[in-house]
């Protein structure tokens, strides 16, 4: 994991310093709101529907025990005992004082911690995929890259007040896991003909109001040039992004308003200049990064025995394994997700007494590293095979085993009007509806993968456009009404969902998606084909008929 | 042209621009001692951040850059990383309120490698 030096601890605590002031020129009347708003914002304070939120940032999504241990003081003391896993893998922190929040963030800065940039008009937390260093598909670990950028466009002067947020993710995996193409800006890590690395760069994803799946701007920069060209490609968004309505601000507008052929000359232009003034990253500062990203001392040879018979005598721990386990690069260990998505919990919640248990239980089987995954669960990276069964026991005790990763169950989902000035509907009992509706369905018809996704408004923050079953909560004659959209995907082969039809009222939406995986599991040539690979065969028609047809 | 006020209204050197001109157009316009004033009409217009960090790191411009507007005091500290010390906050708020501990930590000057001309032109 990534330590901070004493760069980084300074520039965490003059940060802290700096926002005890500005919160008290708030709230002696010396800043309006409208003029608090943005330094608020690149704070990761909000003011929400019922009270303030606070927003910290997880970089790519890596946590130690010790920053978990504080997550769990901070939900204990200043907030009402939990908190919330992002899909960008940032927590949020629903209630706490506007008058506590510089403690908060001084309380983050003993563990490294900060809410820097994970909101406003700036490049937001850089995201990546949660099996970095672990997969082995890698090509490349992201993370220090991730940590270089991240260096690189916090407090850029140049760059904090953009047209609107920027989010940047990147994938080092020859399996895209960091939904690049719905970004601002995608990086995967490619090589070029020669075998050299370098960067795919794509831009103008996103999802919200107008989604779009990104463009490539270029399918190779020299990985010394890469963070260059990322100011290139800014210098033209802070530039040309429209700044007269913020549903129109984002980098995705301006790629389509103008073309992704005319958004390439324009930041080729943009490169030319700035080309000689960037500093180019040489591999000296890119070691020493790696360096700080070493893999843990793993063990040679780790008995599989004990393990190996567990598999064979326990059919729940052998479904745990199976469904909420990964393979890992080294011999006898695999990463284990932690899920957030048991039946009736709401979806990315936890509890201090869990985050507590759950740094322990890292510090015991995982080197003490927990990851943040973008579809709101955690993750322990390196666990010994001989230690899965005593982790499954104790995960099972702290209702965190439920096996349903990447399953139906294992929804994505905003916190919807419950917590958000901005949703129209609800949308977390609304997951757990769904949840309880499907519950024991997947054993009995052997469901299988299925990413079902819900966001309670059109700004789509619970990416209904890329799940294989998307549900977007919209407002209609003063009611909570819930449209459904089939087909879309984050990964490599990135699809927007197809809307089936009108929307659903909230009573009606649970038996809908139920008979949708019914549809599926009916239609599939076999248990292998996902109900992607079934959606696109077949198209919308038999689901359409399935929700829409009254006499089912 | 968008973005140009009075252009030479009080002098062949003077040039008094907004936001709204584009990079490579003001590095066409200005000449090597220009006097530029910007406005900004609203602090969430950034803009002018990529603005005066080109007229930083152009070699020939020995200018000097005035920034005024609706700017927030923070601003004004993150106008001095490219050399802009003559900035007019024209809404109310007091240059005074600006951090007394100002955070500077973009990964250049972790680096040492500060932005180009920066300290040169704040000490014009």
């Amino acid at each position: 994991m990534y330590a901070y030096d004493e760069s980084d601890r300074s520039i965490v605590t003059r940060r802290v310093a700096e926002f005890r002031q500005q919160t008290a020129r708030y709230l002696d009347g010396r800043l309006d709101d409208e003029r608090f708003r943005p330094l608020r914002l690149m704070n990761g304070l909000y003011f929400e529907l019922h009270a303030p939120m606070l927003r910290v940032a997880v970089p790519y999504g890596t946590l130690s025990s010790a920053q978990m241990r504080m997550l769990a003081r901070i939900a204990r003391t200043y907030d009402r005992g939990y908190g919330h896993f992002t899909t960008r893998q940032n927590i949020q922190f629903n209630w706490p004082s506007v008058e506590a929040v510089p403690d908060i963030l001084e309380e983050l800065s003993r563990v490294d911690m900060h809410a820097m940039q994970t909101s406003g008009n700036c490049v937001r937390n850089i995201t990546t995929d949660h099996l970095a260093g672990v997969a082995a598909d890698e090509i490349e670990d992201p993370r220090p890259w991730c940590e270089l950028l991240r260096q690189w466009f916090t407090l850029h002067p140049e760059f904090l007040f953009l047209p609107r947020k920027f989010k940047i993710a990147v994938s080092g995996a020859r399996n895209d896991r960091a939904a690049t193409r719905v970004h601002d800006v995608g990086l995967e890590i490619v090589e070029g003909e020669s075998g050299e690395r370098g960067f795919r760069v794509m831009a103008g994803g996103g999802l919200g109001r107008t989604p779009m799946i990104a463009e490539t701007v270029r399918e190779f920069v020299p990985r010394t040039e890469m963070p260059g060209y990322l100011e290139a490609i800014l210098r033209v968004y802070n530039e040309y992004g429209r700044r007269d309505n913020k549903h129109r601000a984002r980098l995705k507008i301006l790629v389509r308003q103008i073309g992704i052929e005319r958004f390439r000359e324009r930041v080729e232009d943009q490169w030319r200049r700035l080309k000689g003034t960037v500093p180019a990253v040489d591999d000296g500062e890119i070691d020493a990064l790696r360096q700080r990203f070493r893999a843990p001392l793993f063990q040679s040879a780790v008995d599989v025995a004990g393990y190996q018979t567990q598999l064979l005598l326990d059919h729940r721990f052998a479904r745990f394994v199976r469904h909420n386990t990964a393979a890992h690069r080294h011999a006898g260990y695999r990463a284990v997700y932690v899920s957030l998505k048991s039946p009736g919990q709401t979806p990315g919640n936890l509890d201090a007494a869990r985050m507590d248990a759950l740094a322990d239980l890292a510090e015991t089987y995982s080197f003490g590293e927990i990851r943040a995954t973008h579809t709101q669960n955690l993750l322990l990276p390196h666990v010994r095979v001989c230690d899965l069964p005593a982790l499954w026991t104790r995960l099972c005790e702290l209702d965190l085993a439920t096996p349903n990763i990447a399953m139906a169950s294992d929804m994505i989902c905003c916190p919807g009007r419950d917590y958000c000035s901005l949703a129209n509907a609800r949308t977390i009992p609304v997951a757990r509806e769904i949840a309880a509706r499907l519950e024991g369905l997947d054993e009995v018809l052997d469901v299988g993968r299925l990413r079902l996704n819900i966001s309670g408004c059109m700004n789509a923050c619970g990416h209904h456009h890329v799940g294989h079953i998307g549900i977007l909560g919209v407002e209609k004659r003063g009611g909570e009404w819930y449209q459904i959209t089939l087909g879309g995907s984050p990964t490599s082969a990135a699809a927007l969902g197809e809307r089936l039809g009108p929307a659903l009222p909230r009573e009606a939406i649970a038996s809908a998606v139920e008979r949708i995986v019914r549809a599926y599991v009916d239609h599939r040539i076999e248990r292998g084909e996902t109900f992607l690979q079934t959606y696109r065969r077949l198209g919308p028609g038999v689901f359409k008929e399935c929700v829409y047809d009254r006499d089912q | 042209m968008t973005g140009i006020n009075d252009l030479g209204a009080a002098g062949a050197d003077l040039l008094n621009i907004d936001t709204a001109l584009p990079v490579a157009e003001l590095l066409r316009l200005a000449k090597a001692d220009s006097q530029i004033a910007i406005h900004v009409p609203s602090f969430s217009d950034g803009r002018v951040f990529s603005q005066v960090r080109a007229l930083s790191e152009c070699p020939w411009f020995r200018g000097r850059v005035t920034v005024h507007g609706d700017l927030l005091p923070e601003q004004a500290d993150l106008l001095s990383y490219f050399g802009v010390v003559d900035v007019v906050l024209c809404n109310g708020l007091d240059l005074a309120d600006r951090p007394t501990v100002p955070v500077r930590g973009s990964y250049r000057e972790r680096r040492g490698g500060a932005l180009p001309a920066s300290d040169a032109r704040a000490n014009r």
